[in-house]
């Protein structure tokens, strides 16, 4: 029954000859290794065509939606990672392998006669790989993709004539954008995977033409035919050993070394579980944060793909000696057209040495530019810094993304834009950090030790307390404010006049300096006021940072001196503040003083605050603060905004101060914890109130995602 | 192709293809590198089978789990023991007595592939209020298709447009033979102490005889 069926299908479409032919094809033994490269191109090919075919069930292409459906895949999907990484490193394998086999036949002298087509088509694969490569690239939307390719596809607007035009067509638009993904979403699959495939296909019948056709004319030449081995199953078997090998390479380019560590990274974890880490953030193809498409956004970590490295460094070498047009477009062109020429060239005398020698000289200064650029990439702090920061923001969004149980409807741009943690460092460097550094000590040394000390662990938690040095500080460090540590030093002489403080400042000479100086010496010695009594200034001073509001004035009951105090403030700890002087010149509650800042709620949010939105109101002698918010929300003189406010305010105080962290680096986190618990342990002390404080957001992500679970499951 | 290729072709006009395999020699095939090279690509293949297929059973995936292995986030703290989650949809004031039906829908978050949306509705209920404190509570959506069932003050009776199918207020089909196959799904309605209606909220199964509900 099933041999008839077997028959008939025969009869109607000949499959089983076909196979028969294909499996019977004659293959020279000396150029079984050769033949092997196409077979394992065509076994990548494949991987490309399965994986991609379910990456495209899953993607999402626009700017509101790219990212975040990658995203998605990334660390939500059930072995996204593994798909996506194995799709992303079996493209460059892809290439690396086109390569080899341009390589492999001209070194064999399988390029001529009568194997040219053969040749050039798998110079055009090489390019085929190429543009699949570069299309797919944009299509994750991560800053890095989309710098880069942006850049790529301005150079068009180099080319003479038609070039604004190719750049308009490829864009649509001004700059990449959704039209741009749609395009080259379609490119990448329709015209670079299906066409891989045809082209593919064309070589697999044209190589096999040619290799008859050379066996058959030494066969009935008279000659001895070299020794042959059919298809199935000899050059099958080394084949299939072959691509054995490029599956172990790309399972270890996927796990970054590990491949054991795959099998135990396999499960990946629900969206909702805040626990469990998804082995997305540690295996596959790297995604940074959402492409930020504002011009005022840097490309700092845009670098061309391994193949295109040694033409990067190349134009970077020669940039202004030439129009870019030469440089990137005539010159390659050129050095490659002598790949297409190469049957031909061959048929001179000395042609074939002359074309192994050039493969040999294009590769070796191919290979020595990318070694510069890399070279020159691992020595520049700056794109390091860059790397180490989109690194953190990836890593950060998928923590917010794990509070919230899913991505916000606004988008992920949108949720890093808004993010306190990822705003404030950027806003302090922006705003205040001419003046003010934020740095643990302005000594450059230590910083620097304690800098690789934070950044070495991929984690990125409250609990990290980016340092922003300044080189000149003109204003008092803002790292260890508001701590009591902080606090405290005031009343040294020796810190205060420092540029840990006023050292840099006009309060330099300021009544305050002076008073320290001078009276506190005095009251210092005094028995009745002495270090205890400076200790309960600094210890109330300190309490009041803490508040989030003015402390309400209650009835004094037991006080004679006072009909009415602050609320947890004592009539002993009011008379130090008189005795001590503060009052003379800060307003303390009910004491008013001069013109100096209001010590009420003293170094509070609230306060800070209002400190930063107009300092005039506080420091009668500022001399160089501007005010930057010092009208109502809208107005054309805030410098920030109020929500920018809001973020700067909240990063100054809880960064550093809380526990949660999304890495499995926690002991990595807690290696570090003792160092700072040392350098300032009452602003640890502080770290935990503030947790309390603030645990609302930390702890409100679990239980948000425990009502939706339903939800989530339908 | 170039001026060299119509000789060989020439050349190989006495030479069927037949002579060719002979000058070869038979072939000898075997049974290890057979197999071998069919295990050995099948080998080389299943990482990527394996994370294509992981990756498209996702939306699937709780058939693989066993029962009892659902975490305890699955199980909300305000889900009652059949199943369903409680929602307040009205104050009582709201209703007249033994008055008209009326249609609340019910607000939660949602999951819209990897977007969370919050406080977004999830679904509609129809609540009427019986004598004095009671409330009857049901599933708008019709146990054939899952058509929104509608309300026609005329007949004063549930009616769903799609198939045409008729229910009493009670929930109960009028038609002897009607497209739907059960009476519409009731749903627990409470009053709260401070007058909140409270509507356990579920999905069942359409198109079947029996109330299931949906997990």
């Amino acid at each position: 029954m099933i041999k008839t069926f077997f028959n008939w299908l025969e009869d109607r479409t000949g499959i089983w000859t076909l196979c028969q032919k294909i499996g019977n094809r004659p293959i020279p033994v000396r150029l079984m290794s050769m033949k092997t490269w196409p077979a394992i191109m065509f076994f990548l090919l494949f991987i490309q065509l399965m994986t991609g075919f379910i990456l495209w069930l899953h993607y999402s292409p626009s700017t509101q939606t790219s990212y975040e459906s990658v995203f998605y895949v990334q660390y939500y999907l059930w072995g996204g990672w593994l798909l996506r990484g194995i799709h992303h490193y079996s493209a460059q394998l892809l290439v690396a392998s086109a390569i080899f086999y341009i390589i492999y036949q001209i070194f064999r002298n399988m390029y001529r006669s009568p194997r040219e087509v053969v040749f050039w088509l798998s110079l055009i694969m090489f390019f085929w790989a190429l543009g699949a490569c570069l299309t797919g690239d944009l299509l994750s939307w991560d800053q890095n993709s989309y710098g880069a390719t942006q850049v790529r596809i301005k150079y068009l607007t180099q080319i003479p004539f038609i070039g604004q035009y190719l750049y308009d067509l490829v864009t649509a638009g001004h700059t990449a954008n959704s039209h741009t993904l749609t395009r080259f979403t379609a490119l990448h699959i329709g015209v670079f995977g299906g066409g891989f495939l045809v082209l593919m296909l064309i070589h697999a019948v044209c190589d096999t033409r040619a290799e008859k056709r050379s066996l058959l004319n030494t066969a009935t030449c008279g000659q001895k035919t070299p020794p042959t081995v059919r298809w199935w199953a000899s050059q099958a078997m080394l084949n299939a050993v072959s691509c054995c090998i490029m599956m172990f390479f790309i399972l270890y380019l996927v796990s970054h070394g590990n491949p054991a560590n795959l099998v135990k990274a396999f499960p990946c974890e629900k969206m909702t579980d805040p626990q469990n880490l998804s082995a997305g953030l540690q295996y596959g193809a790297k995604l940074g944060p959402p492409a930020d498409t504002s011009p005022s956004t840097s490309f700092g970590t845009a670098r061309p793909e391994w193949v295109f490295r040694g033409l990067y460094q190349y134009t970077l070498n020669f940039a202004g000696k030439a129009s870019e047009f030469v440089l990137i477009f005539i010159i390659p062109s050129c050095a490659l057209l002598i790949f297409f020429l190469m049957p031909f060239i061959a048929k001179i005398k000395f042609g074939h040495l002359f074309n192994v020698l050039y493969i040999i000289v294009f590769c070796a200064i191919q290979i020595m530019l990318a070694n510069t650029s890399y070279k020159n990439d691992t020595a520049d702090k700056n794109y390091l810094e860059a790397q180490r920061q989109e690194r953190e923001e990836a890593l950060r969004l998928y923590q917010l993304t794990v509070r919230r149980g899913g991505l916000a409807p606004e988008g992920a741009l949108n949720m890093l834009q808004s993010d306190w943690l990822t705003q404030g460092p950027k806003l302090f460097a922006k705003h205040c950090a001419a003046c003010h550094p934020f740095s643990p000590s302005l000594d450059n040394s230590t910083v620097k030790a304690e800098e690789k000390e934070i950044h070495s662990p991929i984690i990125i938690g409250e609990a990290h307390r980016k340092i922003i040095p300044v080189e000149e500080p003109l204003a008092p460090n803002l790292y260890h404010y508001p701590s009591r540590q902080w606090i405290a030093g005031f009343f040294d002489s020796k810190k205060i006049t420092s540029a840990e403080y006023f050292g840099n400042t006009a309060l330099k000479d300021g009544s305050m300096v002076d008073y320290v100086k001078t009276s506190l010496r005095d009251h210092l010695e005094d028995e009745f006021l002495g270090e205890k009594g400076l200790n309960i200034i600094i210890d109330t001073l300190y309490s009041e940072t803490q508040l989030s509001e003015p402390r309400p004035m209650v009835a004094a009951e037991d006080s004679e001196e006072f009909e009415k105090l602050p609320q947890g403030i004592d009539e002993e700890t009011m008379f130090m503040f008189i005795d001590f002087g503060c009052t003379e010149c800060h307003s303390f509650y009910d004491q008013k003083g001069g013109g100096a800042p209001d010590l009420t709620a003293y170094g509070s949010r609230n306060w800070t605050w209002r400190v930063i939105a107009d300092p005039t109101k506080f420091y009668a002698q500022n001399d160089r603060m501007l005010a930057y918010h010092p009208e109502s929300e809208g107005s054309d003189k805030n410098l920030m905004t109020q929500k920018e406010m809001d973020m700067l305010v909240k990063w100054l105080f809880d960064a550093g101060t809380g526990t949660f962290s999304v890495s499995s680096g926690t002991e990595r986190e807690n290696t570090s914890a003792p160092e700072n618990v040392k350098e300032s342990s009452p602003e640890t002390e502080n770290a935990q109130e503030t947790v309390t404080e603030s645990s609302p957001e930390t702890e409100n992500a679990p239980e948000t995602v425990t009502e939706s679970s339903p939800e989530t499951e339908n | 192709m170039t001026k060299n290729s119509p000789s060989p072709e020439k050349m190989e006009e006495p030479c069927s293809e037949k002579s060719l395999d002979e000058i070869l020699g038979p072939t000898r095939r075997g049974f290890i590198s057979q197999a071998g090279s069919v295990v050995l690509a099948a080998a080389a293949i299943s990482p990527a089978v394996a994370a294509c297929a992981a990756s498209s059973c996702n939306p699937i995936r709780g058939i693989f789990k066993h029962s009892g292995d659902s975490s305890a986030n699955d199980i909300s703290t305000e889900n009652t023991s059949d199943g369903g989650k409680a929602y307040r949809v009205a104050s009582l004031d709201q209703f007249t007595e033994n008055g008209a039906p009326i249609m609340f829908s019910i607000q939660d978050d949602m999951m819209d592939g990897w977007t969370k949306k919050l406080n977004v509705s999830i679904g509609a209920v129809w609540v009427q209020r019986l004598n004095g404190n009671h409330v009857r509570a049901f599933q708008a959506l019709c146990p054939h298709a899952g058509c929104p069932i509608m309300y026609d003050e005329k007949t004063n009776q549930f009616y769903c447009p799609c198939h045409a199918a008729n229910f009493m207020l009670d929930g109960t089909r009028i038609d002897p033979v009607s497209p739907s196959p059960r009476d519409m799904d009731s749903l627990s309605a409470t009053v709260t102490e401070d007058g909140s209606v409270m509507v356990t909220f579920q999905r069942f199964k359409e198109g079947t005889s029996a109330k299931i509900a949906e997990g």
